[in-house]
């Protein structure tokens, strides 16, 4: 029962807080002298457990109460601390969505943000998530059979999906096809296992790209003969997760059956070169519900200004900060400093132009 | 350009050398930054919540007068080394969701308002008369260059009644009332504004004094009282500390012509020229939210604060090398210089072209470089 009076509390804490007659930053800063976990509007989650294996770590967190939950296969934005700058990355939640209070994720140590919670990230310690995010998500009500296809840590959104399944309807004709590299790099491998032999109706196939395979696994990355093994593939409602190219392969190969595209999600951002000065982009502009196509050479206020938006301006030199917008994706390089900008975060948009697709909060 | 006495070689060169200093603490910046601003969020609020409590005790003499003073010096760093340095976006990189630019502070005045007036108005056309507005905040001359009117007889009690009530007058700033007043700007052109600025003086009223009395119970009235004088004392602090930063005995004004072409390097040159330091120790400077580093704040703007010390001795360097003044000097002498204008210009004394006993005497002194054509 006390549980539901502190959310009470904290519901009633963020509203006073939306309408300003609380300071976010004031009422955090107290709470956070309870407990560091508390907040009135941010989820924060303590370190549970920590499990680190041949580049992968396993994270088990105890999100405070402000959050709402999440579906098999979403993911959450964590936000860490690095030498004072926030960073925040999409890391997949691979537990089952049938324990809600606890969360695990999978993360693979490839980048400056993973690697940094790779080597300091401790038991106890507390961190930022965002509420669960993402349309690759478990179907309700469960599709009749189903097919999933992961690639490298993409096991981590259909692990997810494929243990809810199980624990929903034990005997769920389920098969999956999970490429790595090798035997050494294959996240979640052991617990996969598992799965197969407690579940008849499992199936389970292997491919390993750059090693020999054991007994009746596959070799190499993805070509149409990978689903021999199946009979009835086509009958599947199927999902991908994985690096462009094996999304890009079996796009082409569903749409040859000419089947239903499968339900897919990427699991890398695709950066342009430097020969961005002659690429063109799309900026997405949330609020306005707009999206424009812009050049990538020019700052964004004059992209915008051109294409007719009404931005704020002052300076137009990088100093007073008016035409400052929150980049809530996407990647811009700032021309002052020639640093490129890759987290959500705010810019300028007088010295700031576009080396990806971006969105902008305006 | 003919205003400067440095060939424009010579500017472009010191241009360089300063954006230099700039990159090299551009690039340190980090853990340790974050921690400084977070520790004065920290003592914004322990300060806060101590003169708050006392307050509530605020029957007994004592513990008034402690209250008082710590809710005092905790609306001064909020003001000061927290508000107007964070609110410049100096601490954006942190990527922190509200420790960043649109950060709200403790007084009258709504964030997006002064942002306008201060981050661009003020430090895009610093010092330049009838373009930057706070030279004299629109009601004294503090310049022989700006045009005298019977009114300014009076500025001494304006600048007095402003010192006291500071923060309603930068709150008002941005609406630009003497332009409304004299026709050239409609009211119904400031109405969003207006309405804003309404929000978030009711808010503060409405926080300091009536629902924190109200809370007290028996101890309104000490509450209340503490209140209103420690907004006051922060208010008279803020005044003495701005005004100083650009209006001393030494300070230099600017024509609007040397906005045509500015360059990046100029800018600088201005934004040295035009500001004031305050001599003082490392409490001051905190106090003083670091603009007893004015000189290095409007070189650097969006560089946080806490690094303005070690870039003064660069700076310092820079101009000896180029035999630019550095104004600095001690409070009284700053506070007294800026005092000085506020009297002598109440009257109508102008420049004269040939009468260079206006010129700053050091300024005289120091530029003796060839002047440019």
């Amino acid at each position: 029962m006390t549980a539901s009076i502190t959310e009470r509390l904290a519901k009633t804490l963020s509203r006073l807080s939306e309408q300003s007659w609380i300071d976010p930053l004031t009422a955090n800063f107290w709470l956070g002298q309870l407990d560091p976990i508390l907040s009135i509007n941010e989820v924060k989650a303590r370190v549970a457990a920590v499990q680190k294996e041949n580049g992968f770590l396993r994270l088990t967190l105890q999100p405070n109460l402000l959050w709402q939950g999440f579906r098999a296969g979403q993911h959450v934005l964590l936000t860490t601390e690095i030498d004072g700058r926030r960073h925040s990355r999409s890391y997949s939640i691979y537990s089952s969505n049938q324990k809600q209070n606890l969360i695990e994720l999978g993360i693979r140590s490839q980048g400056r943000v993973s690697s940094h919670l790779f080597e300091h990230i401790r038991v106890g310690d507390i961190v930022q998530i965002s509420q669960a995010q993402g349309n690759f998500v478990l179907p309700d009500p469960l599709p009749e059979k189903m097919l999933f296809i992961a690639g490298g840590s993409g096991i981590t959104p259909i692990f997810s999906m494929i243990q809810t399944a199980l624990q929903q309807k034990p005997d769920a004709d389920i098969a999956l096809l999970y490429y790595a590299p090798n035997y050494t790099q294959l996240p979640l491998g052991v617990e996969i296992q598992n799965l197969a032999f407690a579940h008849s109706n499992f199936k389970l196939k292997f491919s390993v790209t750059q090693t020999e395979p054991y007994d009746a696994d596959l070799k190499g990355h993805f070509v149409p003969d990978h689903l021999n093994w199946l009979n009835d593939f086509q009958d599947r409602t199927s999902f991908i997760c994985g690096p462009a190219g094996l999304i890009a392969a079996i796009q082409h190969h569903w749409q040859n059956k000419q089947l239903p595209p499968p339900h897919h999600e990427y699991f890398k951002l695709n950066l342009t070169s430097d020969s961005a000065t002659q690429a063109r982009f799309e900026v997405e502009l949330a609020d306005q519900h707009k999206t424009l196509e812009i050049k990538g050479g020019d700052t964004l206020l004059n992209q915008l200004e051109q294409s007719g938006v009404a931005v704020k301006s002052g300076c137009r030199m990088g100093i007073c900060h008016e035409c400052r917008c929150t980049k809530t994706s996407g990647v811009t390089r700032n021309l002052l400093t020639q640093e490129l900008s890759r987290e959500p975060g705010p810019i300028q948009l007088c010295v700031h132009r576009a080396e990806s697709n971006i969105t902008l909060a305006i | 350009m003919t205003n400067y006495p440095l060939s424009p070689a010579e500017i472009e060169a010191l241009g360089k050398e300063l954006e230099a200093i700039r990159s090299k603490v551009l690039a340190k910046l980090g853990e340790e930054d974050a921690n400084y601003i977070r520790s004065i969020f920290k003592t914004v609020r322990v300060t806060e919540a101590l003169g708050r409590g006392l307050l509530f005790l605020g029957w007994l003499p004592p513990a008034w007068l402690a209250g008082t003073a710590l809710l005092s010096i905790s609306k001064i760093i909020d003001n000061m080394e927290l508000g107007h340095n964070v609110m410049h976006g100096q601490f954006d990189w942190m990527n922190d969701k509200l420790l960043n630019t649109q950060f709200e502070w403790d007084n009258v005045c709504p964030g997006d308002e002064w942002r306008h007036s201060h981050n661009y108005m003020h430090h895009t056309f610093t010092n330049i008369i009838d373009k930057d507005r706070d030279i004299g905040y629109g009601i004294a001359r503090m310049f022989p260059e700006q045009a005298w009117k019977p009114s300014h007889l009076g500025q001494p009690i304006y600048i007095l009644l402003l010192a006291l009530l500071f923060e309603w007058g930068v709150a008002l700033h941005d609406l630009e009332l003497d332009r409304v007043v004299e026709g050239k700007t409609k009211l119904s052109g400031i109405k969003g504004k207006a309405k804003s600025v309404f929000r978030k003086m009711r808010k503060q009223v409405l926080k300091d004094y009536v629902f924190f009395p109200l809370i007290a119970g028996p101890s309104f009235i000490p509450v209340l009282t503490g209140n209103l004088t420690a907004n006051v004392v922060r208010n008279v602090w803020a005044f003495a500390i701005i005004f100083c930063g650009h209006f001393t005995e030494n300070a230099h004004v600017f024509p609007e012509s040397v906005l045509e072409n500015e360059t990046r390097s100029q800018w600088y040159l201005r934004q040295l020229l035009g500001s004031c330091n305050i001599e003082g120790g490392p409490l001051f400077h905190i106090l003083s939210g670091n603009l007893s580093h004015q000189i290095e704040h409007h070189l650097y703007p969006d560089i946080p604060a806490n690094r303005y010390a070690e870039m003064a001795k660069e700076v310092k360097a820079v101009c000896k090398k180029y035999g630019l003044p550095y104004n600095t000097g001690s409070f009284s002498t700053q506070f007294s210089g800026m005092l000085s204008r506020v009297f002598k210009y109440a009257l109508p004394i102008y420049a004269k072209e040939s009468d260079r006993s206006e010129q700053p005497k050091s300024a005289e002194e120091t530029i003796r470089l060839p002047v440019a054509a």
